[in-house]
């Protein structure tokens, strides 16, 4: 059993994109400091896809927030860095990170139908990004646009310029999102939720695109879900967060066939589909506690059916069980070593 | 039919007029349901499955006459409830509630949980006082909520327990049917198992039967007994349960099944199936899935595919199945 961080677990350092290293992020709130985010370390390569999976407030999208540099007032990252590429981004200024994002880091969200601007044309909007990180000027953005709506595979492109965002149905607002994100060829594509709010023939159709412009340029992708199915199927490697922390981290073969953290079990198993039909569900009993509950040690202890004397008060630290599987456990790493 | 269905739904139709012109005209019209059928037995779990659009909810509402129906029938324990006045609706609607799917939008905020729990049974007039408070209590107990909670509003708490609050409201009357209107879709997935235990011991204490609409296939098949699978505003496949996803029939139901990622990495990937879900102003001419359907035949675009039951409980409308119809078939059809 040896200690780790994010450091020890990538394969292959050189085609290392991102990584988090003992992230912390508090709000500052008038009732005082709430640590919505404790120690996440993280790291995904060129190529591979990281899902960041969780239920809702447990930091996923904070985490991905503070990555891009865009938390609110009053989040603040407290502690640890974040390093992108050669950069330590976490020390950049706003005017520094404004290049970084669009540019180097693409993003997508959950609702495509708020991250568009209804007044303007697809055109115009599409045309604005390039403008802005590429340089280009009117006629070249209009050809690079079409460019982009082929890749994206959205039909018809020339019409599509010419749409407003509230013409095109769900599934074709998220491919315009995408064509967005990749238009500078970024090295990393977060995708926050990017297929919650659409059916799942879409779902399947968005995530395909995805995984095939992943393999085209080559980028990291930090794949935020809430959907276990879609982890499954799509990401390589799984971090499973819980409170703002990050409890457990292994290849996803391996998080699905031996999850260590009683966090993980509990929720696989409380997955419809693993009890037979009309049979119990099995329960992870209580609620998700909030910031200002946060148990001083394991944040799970106050749900967890294995709990020992010390997980409410120690911090367990993160354990290695087997080559790049990490979880933080009191009970299974007293039971393994 | 084995036993006599609690819930009959026969040719159930809603169309929305779109925008009137001159004189009052529609200019069109919206068929979101269109000439739907089915059956809910006591004690049984119907699902509704579709994606957006398809008009499962709007058939859920319209069953409950929360929207007003344009043609069919609807018989709750052999009553029509499309030819109740008011009063005989809203005694009949006892009998008959639904949970829906947001759990921030769907509760009151000026209203206390033991208000929002107690309002119907005191519009009713069956308990006031303090054997109302004692009801109330009892059924937030029996959701697995503290009857302390009576006294205080919706928004003190989370998602899992505002859906047990509107849970309470339905159960409230001690109905025989609920429609249950994506009622864990927005929940985590550790709060649905805790909602889906609720829902099916409460089935099984009360012999309730449920209408669940959902687009989850995952929790269909742990919830359901049957499911109808809907299309652009009809149904297009019926089955028992596990029928429908061993041996699904219909090109879409294997299209939507071969699309739902399943939490197991040594699964095959989800096929995506091409296209979007048509706009219900304009449905394809025919079979309304033609566009996107892989095995479509010539006539698909021109014939609109008739019932067939290939099977005592599985139906499907399909040109692809025309000839595989069961003869001499005893069982009303379900679709």
């Amino acid at each position: 059993m040896i200690p780790t961080t994010a450091r020890t677990l990538s394969d292959d350092m050189s085609k290392r994109v991102l990584s988090l290293e003992r992230l912390h992020v508090s709000f500052f709130t008038d009732a005082g400091e709430l640590a919505v985010v404790r120690d996440v370390s993280l790291s995904v390569s060129a190529g591979e896809t990281l899902a960041l999976v969780g239920e809702s407030g447990c930091g996923k999208s904070v985490t991905a927030l503070a990555t891009m540099g865009l938390l609110d007032h009053p989040g603040r990252i407290v502690a640890g860095d974040i390093t992108l590429g050669d950069d330590v981004i976490s020390g950049f200024s706003e005017p520094q990170m404004r290049k970084v994002r669009g540019a180097r880091i693409g993003m997508i969200f959950q609702e495509p139908m708020t991250s568009l601007n209804p007044v303007f044309t697809i055109g115009r909007q599409l045309a604005e990004v390039l403008r802005l990180h590429r340089g280009h000027d009117d006629r070249a953005a209009r050809l690079a646009s079409l460019a982009l709506l082929e890749r994206v595979r959205i039909p018809a492109a020339l019409e599509r310029l010419r749409q407003y965002p509230h013409e095109l149905s769900g599934g074709m607002k998220q491919r315009i999102m995408i064509a967005m994100a990749i238009a500078c060829e970024p090295q990393l594509l977060i995708a926050d939720e990017p297929t919650t709010a659409l059916d799942v023939t879409i779902q399947a159709q968005i995530l395909e695109l995805l995984d095939e412009l992943q393999k085209d340029l080559g980028m990291a992708v930090i794949l935020i879900t809430h959907n276990l199915g879609v982890v499954a199927q799509y990401a390589q490697r799984v971090a499973v967060m819980y409170a703002g922390e990050i409890v457990e981290q292994a290849p996803v073969t391996e998080l699905f066939a031996d999850p260590r953290h009683p966090y993980t079990q509990a929720l696989l198993q409380s997955l419809p589909g693993t009890v037979d039909p009309g049979r119990q569900l099995n329960v992870i009993q209580g609620t998700v506690p909030t910031p200002r509950e946060f148990p001083a040690g394991c944040r799970f202890a106050t749900r967890c059916g294995e709990v020992l004397s010390r997980c409410a008060s120690d911090v367990p630290p993160a354990s290695r069980h087997g080559g790049n599987h990490v979880f933080s456990c009191w009970q299974r790493m007293e039971s393994t070593s | 039919m084995s036993t006599a269905a609690l819930l009959e739904v026969r040719d159930l139709a809603k169309h929305f007029a779109l925008r009137r012109g001159l004189l009052g005209r529609p200019s069109g019209w919206i068929k979101a349901v269109d000439g739907v059928s089915f059956h809910v037995r006591e004690g049984e779990t119907l699902a509704l499955v579709g994606e957006s659009g398809c008009g499962k909810t709007t058939t859920g509402r319209a069953v409950l006459r929360l929207i007003e129906p344009s043609s069919g029938s609807v018989t709750f324990d052999g009553q029509e409830l499309l030819k109740l006045n008011a009063g005989d609706l809203q005694r009949m609607r006892r009998d008959i509630q639904i949970v829906f799917q947001d759990p921030y939008s769907s509760l009151n905020p000026r209203m206390t949980v033991g208000n929002i729990v107690g309002e119907a049974l005191r519009v009713h007039g069956i308990a006031r006082g303090a054997e109302l408070n004692e009801r109330v209590a009892h059924i937030l107990e029996r959701v697995g909520l503290s009857p302390d909670f009576r006294h205080r509003y919706a928004h003190e708490f989370s998602g899992g327990q505002r859906q047990r609050v509107g849970i309470a409201r339905a159960l409230a009357m001690a109905p025989r049917f609920i429609v249950c209107d994506e009622a864990v879709s927005a929940l985590d997935v550790s709060i649905q198992a805790q909602v889906i235990n609720l829902l099916k011991d409460l089935q099984d204490e009360y012999r309730l039967a449920y209408l669940f609409i959902t687009h989850d296939l995952n929790v269909v098949r742990h919830i359901a007994q049957r499911v109808a699978v809907m299309y652009l505003g009809r149904i297009v496949e019926t089955a028992g349960t596990d029928e429908l996803f061993d041996n699904p029939r219909h090109p879409y139901t294997r299209a939507l099944l071969a699309a739902n990622p399943l939490p197991d990495p040594s699964s095959p990937r989800p096929r995506a199936l091409r296209g979007d879900v048509p706009s219900p102003l304009t449905p394809p001419p025919g079979c309304a899935f033609h566009p996107r359907c892989a095995e479509a035949l010539a006539h698909c675009d021109r014939q609109t595919p008739t019932w067939i039951q290939i099977a005592r409980r599985h139906g499907v409308a399909c040109h692809l199945h025309q000839n595989t119809s069961r003869q001499g078939d005893d069982e009303i059809p379900d679709g």
